[in-house]
């Protein structure tokens, strides 16, 4: 079984593709159109330099050879939500082409090709009788990305889709719904004829349709038919297939170049075009760096890309694996400097254990916090204070604290984390966990006893 | 052109023919196709020009503005709701 | 003539001559410094606006073609919209949806097409100045028909935004005038940058040094097929421009016998995707049935409105343009294209233009035009089609009248945006050249 995609997914601009009408939601029908959108006799194509830099990184992203020229071509075909009877797309020399695509790192998926073209507007069905248009969509920007015949199966197609959508996401500020906006054209060949199912909305859709077709082709096969070269189209109800009657009208693009625009040098704009790592990417490269299991990796990917992109920073920043947040774009507020002190060695969070101070490592800290040196915890006695096993905590030195905060404490040789509680002529170290008993010192003990700084603050990792 | 390819080109293009046209304008294009037999015999080029002059990287700012007003484009058109009337679809 | 008593006048000279689709009703100049008109596929505001096609009817634009806008800012008050063949398809304006204007010098002919209304307007008016559209000839051919001067500039040189869409790699937009000083005068108001057109924005500047020309070059095909008149006209023009000192030299230009089919395909092959627009819905006309299915309601409204030669065009241009066609057709005549301007930049590296007769007979009559079979009517445009397949400034000058008394122009090709040469062409031709206007009553 063989299984192609044809996905198209609208670029996030805030204007339209070839006219400057606003792509935000309209209060009305018709009201973000202009002549050029309309298709008006007179009106013209410019086209949106942003168009450009989204599909060089989705090219990018996909491992797609950028060319270094490209242009535009005319696709002629009739329907009243094409306001032009001409869709502007791209035929020869696209933004990019040869690309692969890694299903889940491992698998290659080609992708043929990837180009922009504009989007229609939108019909809508009054009864039977006639149609209602609505052109604010018309013009909107695409990108349009074809894949080779890949794929084995629809759960493989849905699992592709999934990814493929999360890594754009990461690159290009796709809408929320991404999933369910996503539009693809699906072809599927059980035997040899190739069956195009097009216009499939929706990830669950793109499976469930490519399933209904597996069922539909193998029994043809069983009973020995043979199989349509056609074109289907999905209807979501019911969840079938439904072949599109033999057209009376004839398709036949008969595309020619797009002369309103002329050509686009586009390689120095493709140099200057940096894109993110792609969360797939970034998975296999957090296991295999970082010798943790793939499955893991995934998550922790998962988790951390939506944060770091809310704090604009790496999510292995996040993760506290990398010290410096990458480059921020324009606008964005750097984070908080920091400053490194040195990792003192292993405190006793449970029972004390003895000291060794000798440098392990310099820590970063935020340059708000002020603390002298680091050491990282053994055991759970501090949960309660949300400090774990493994944290590393912030001490800032001082012979002493205030009643209830947290310190490290020096038992003789031995160092513990404790809350540290003074009453007249004792002093009681309590842990943040019932299951750990509260130690109280008097009299001559108290001589053993050392502070040697307060808790100012601790990093934690979400492992 | 045979009446069958012009019959053809007619539903591509949306142009009903009548019996009368699709005569005139198979005899017409046999014609003239035959007269265009002469570009098989010029020479080519290896430069792809789209333009007879070269229009390069003409791009606009992504900045949204609107300078006719829309209920003006609409005040010729055949509207329902702001709607623009059309076809039946299917 | 005051342009008062023109305007007073517009509406008996136009019901003679036929020259506008849509004219102003006002007989008062204002503070118009000029009066102008503008070939009916330029869009304006305050004028339907239909491009010589029926399935226009009723369009009325929401913005001025850039050309028309600049001529405007100028001072200029637009009289009318002329007519013209139906979306620029044809070659003497008698594929006119609507009124075909007729020849200045006998009304029993044709004025030439497609910008015939413009050419016909600026013949008969005095002190007027139209602007005209140019894709394969359709400002020099009526030009030449009508005894008067007419220019189309680089392609690219004139903002075509407002510009109804023939053959988008293709359409100039050009000034006709009986005054050659017009030329120089009226493309420095309309051309320039227009952010609009991208196509326009790629130009040098305008240049208004008043460079002479030293020499042209005749190509051999140029001076073949042509009428007794016009051979006559074209030697004793040839004759005179020695006079003036200017090298004439004949020269080969192979390529030139192709660019005829190759602009029959390009053009055509644009111009069915441009009027694929035109489907009864949105502007123009919208009286379809909309409970029939859209394929056939669509196909209904276009077969309805538009004319024969349009509909002839339509099906030549999707045919060549088809897969399995494209390669042999669209795509061999866009390298056809690049073949011809190589061939005129050879040239033109040794001259300062190339010059033929613009048409090879003089203004036919409209019962010999009804005659002719499309063919034919393509076959008259092969002496106008080179420059403009290759994007190249040419124009039209008057160079002689016929045994009929009817005008005869010669075609000055230039290189791009070589305009300048052209224009001092003109301004120095204008004093040598006896011109005989038509007598014109209304």
């Amino acid at each position: 079984m063989k299984i192609g995609l044809e996905i198209h997914v609208q670029l996030p601009t805030k204007s339209k593709m070839f006219c400057s009408c606003p792509t935000t939601e309209a209060p009305g029908p018709n009201t973000h159109v202009c002549p050029t959108c309309l298709g008006m006799p007179g009106s013209r194509p410019v086209l949106n330099r942003k168009v450009l830099e989204y599909g060089i990184m989705l090219a990018k992203l996909l491992g797609c050879r950028v060319n270094d020229v490209t242009w535009f071509s005319r696709k002629t075909y009739f329907y009243p939500d094409m306001s032009k009877s001409v869709q502007i797309t791209q035929y020869d020399n696209p933004i990019g082409e040869g690309g692969v695509y890694y299903l889940n790192g491992k698998k290659p998926i080609r992708i043929t090709r990837i180009h922009v073209e504009e989007d229609p507007g939108k019909t809508k069905r009054v009864g039977d009788l006639s149609s209602l248009v609505d052109y604010n969509r018309s013009g909107i920007p695409l990108a349009e990305i074809v894949t080779e015949p890949d794929i084995s199966t629809p759960a493989e197609a849905r699992e592709f889709l999934g990814q493929l959508i999360q890594d754009i996401r990461c690159v290009i500020d796709i809408p929320g719904d991404g999933e369910r906006s996503i539009r693809c054209d699906c072809n599927i060949s059980v035997g040899k004829e190739r069956v195009e199912v097009k216009n499939v909305t929706g990830l669950k859709n793109v499976e469930r349709a490519l399933t209904f077709e597996v069922v539909r082709q193998t029994k043809i096969l069983k009973a020995g038919g043979k199989i349509d070269r056609e074109t289907r189209r999905f209807d979501e109800e019911r969840g079938v297939t439904i072949s599109v009657r033999k057209k009376e009208f004839e398709a036949d693009y008969g595309y020619i170049d797009e002369p309103d625009l002329g050509v686009y040098h586009i390689r120095e704009m493709a140099e200057s075009i940096k894109i993110r790592e792609s969360p797939q990417k970034m998975t296999v490269r957090l296991s295999q760096q970082y010798g943790i299991d793939q499955k893991m990796a995934k998550q922790l990917v998962n988790t951390s890309v939506t944060l770091a992109e809310l704090f604009d920073c790496s999510p292995e920043y996040l993760l506290g694996w990398q010290s410096a947040p990458s480059a921020l774009p324009a606008g964005c507020m750097p984070l908080p400097g920091t400053y490194p002190i040195p990792l003192l060695g292993t405190i006793a969070c449970g029972e004390p254990i003895l000291a060794q101070e000798n440098i392990e490592d310099q820590i970063p800290v935020p340059e708000f916090i002020h603390a002298d040196f680091a050491l990282r915890c053994k055991g759970d006695s501090m949960i309660g204070a949300r400090i774990r096993d493994g944290d590393v905590v912030y001490i800032r030195s001082q012979p002493d604290v205030e009643d209830g905060e947290i310190a490290a404490v020096l038992i003789g040789e031995e160092a513990t984390l404790k809350r540290v509680y003074k009453i007249p002529g004792r002093l009681q170290l309590r842990p943040e966990n019932p299951s750990y008993p509260v130690f109280e010192y008097a009299g001559s003990e108290l001589d053993e006893i050392r502070i040697l700084g307060k808790a100012v603050g601790f990093s934690s990792t979400v492992l | 052109m045979d009446r069958e390819t012009v019959e053809r080109v007619a539903r591509t293009a949306h142009i009903k023919l009548t019996e009368d046209e699709l005569e005139r304008y198979s005899r017409d294009l046999s014609e003239i196709l035959n007269y265009f037999e002469l570009l098989d015999e010029a020479p080519g080029s290896e430069e792809r020009g789209i333009n007879p002059v070269e229009v390069a990287d003409v791009l606009r700012d992504d900045e949204p503005s609107m300078e006719i007003d829309p209920d003006l484009l609409l005040r010729d058109m055949d509207t329902y709701e702001r709607y623009v009337r059309g076809p039946r679809l299917s | 003539m005051s342009m008062k008593s023109t305007l007073e006048t517009l509406e008996s000279v136009n019901s003679k001559y036929g020259m506008f689709h849509a004219k102003t009703s006002d007989t008062d100049p204002g503070d118009a410094k000029f009066l102008f008109s503008a070939k009916d596929n330029l869009t304006s505001k305050d004028m339907e606006t239909c491009a010589g096609s029926r399935i226009l009817e009723g369009y009325f634009p929401a913005f001025d073609a850039t050309a028309i806008a600049r001529m405007r800012e100028a001072g200029g008050k637009l009289i009318g919209k002329t007519n013209m063949d139906e979306f620029g398809f044809g070659t003497f304006s008698t594929n006119s949806g609507f009124e075909i204007p007729r020849n200045p010098y006998d009304l029993e002919r044709a004025c030439g097409g497609s910008s015939g209304g413009s050419a016909c307007a600026a013949a008969v008016f005095e002190d007027h100045v139209s602007l005209g559209v140019s894709t394969g000839g359709s400002i020099c051919c009526p030009a030449s028909f009508c005894g008067v001067y007419g220019i189309a500039p680089t392609y690219g040189r004139v903002s075509r935004y407002g510009l109804i869409d023939y053959g988008n790699s293709l359409d100039k937009i050009g000034v006709l005038s009986t005054k050659a000083g017009d030329l120089r005068k009226y493309i420095n108001v309309i051309a320039g940058r227009d952010e609009r057109d991208p196509t326009s924005c790629v130009q040098p500047e305008l240049r208004n040094e008043g460079r002479k020309m030293r020499s042209v070059a005749v190509p051999k095909e140029g001076v073949e097929g042509l009428s007794k008149d016009v051979e006559a006209a074209f030697n004793s023009a040839l004759d005179e421009l020695r006079r003036m000192g200017i090298d004439v030299e004949m020269v080969d230009m192979p390529s030139l016998k192709y660019a005829m089919p190759a602009y029959y395909v390009l053009a055509t092959s644009e111009a069915s995707t441009n009027l694929a627009r035109y489907v009864g819905m949105r502007y123009g006309r919208q009286d379809g049935d909309y409970t029939q299915k859209f394929d056939e309601f669509f196909s209904g409204v276009r077969s309805r409105y538009f004319g024969d030669e349009a509909k002839r065009r339509i099906l030549l241009g999707t045919f060549t343009r088809m897969a399995g066609y494209s390669d042999r057709y669209y795509s061999k005549a866009r390298e056809i294209r690049q073949v011809v301007i190589q061939d005129y930049k050879g040239v033109l590296k040794d001259h300062d233009a190339v010059l033929a007769p613009t048409m090879p007979f003089t203004a036919p009559r409209f019962d010999d035009i009804s005659k002719m079979s499309a063919l034919d009517n393509y076959k008259a445009d092969y002496l106008t089609v080179p420059a403009n397949i290759a994007g190249t400034p040419h124009m039209s000058v008057p160079c002689g009248y016929g045994s009929d008394g009817m005008p005869i122009g010669m075609q000055f090709v230039a290189d791009h945006w070589d305009e300048d040469v052209l224009f001092t062409m003109a301004e120095d031709w204008e004093k040598e050249f006896d011109m005989k206007k038509p007598e014109v009553g209304a």
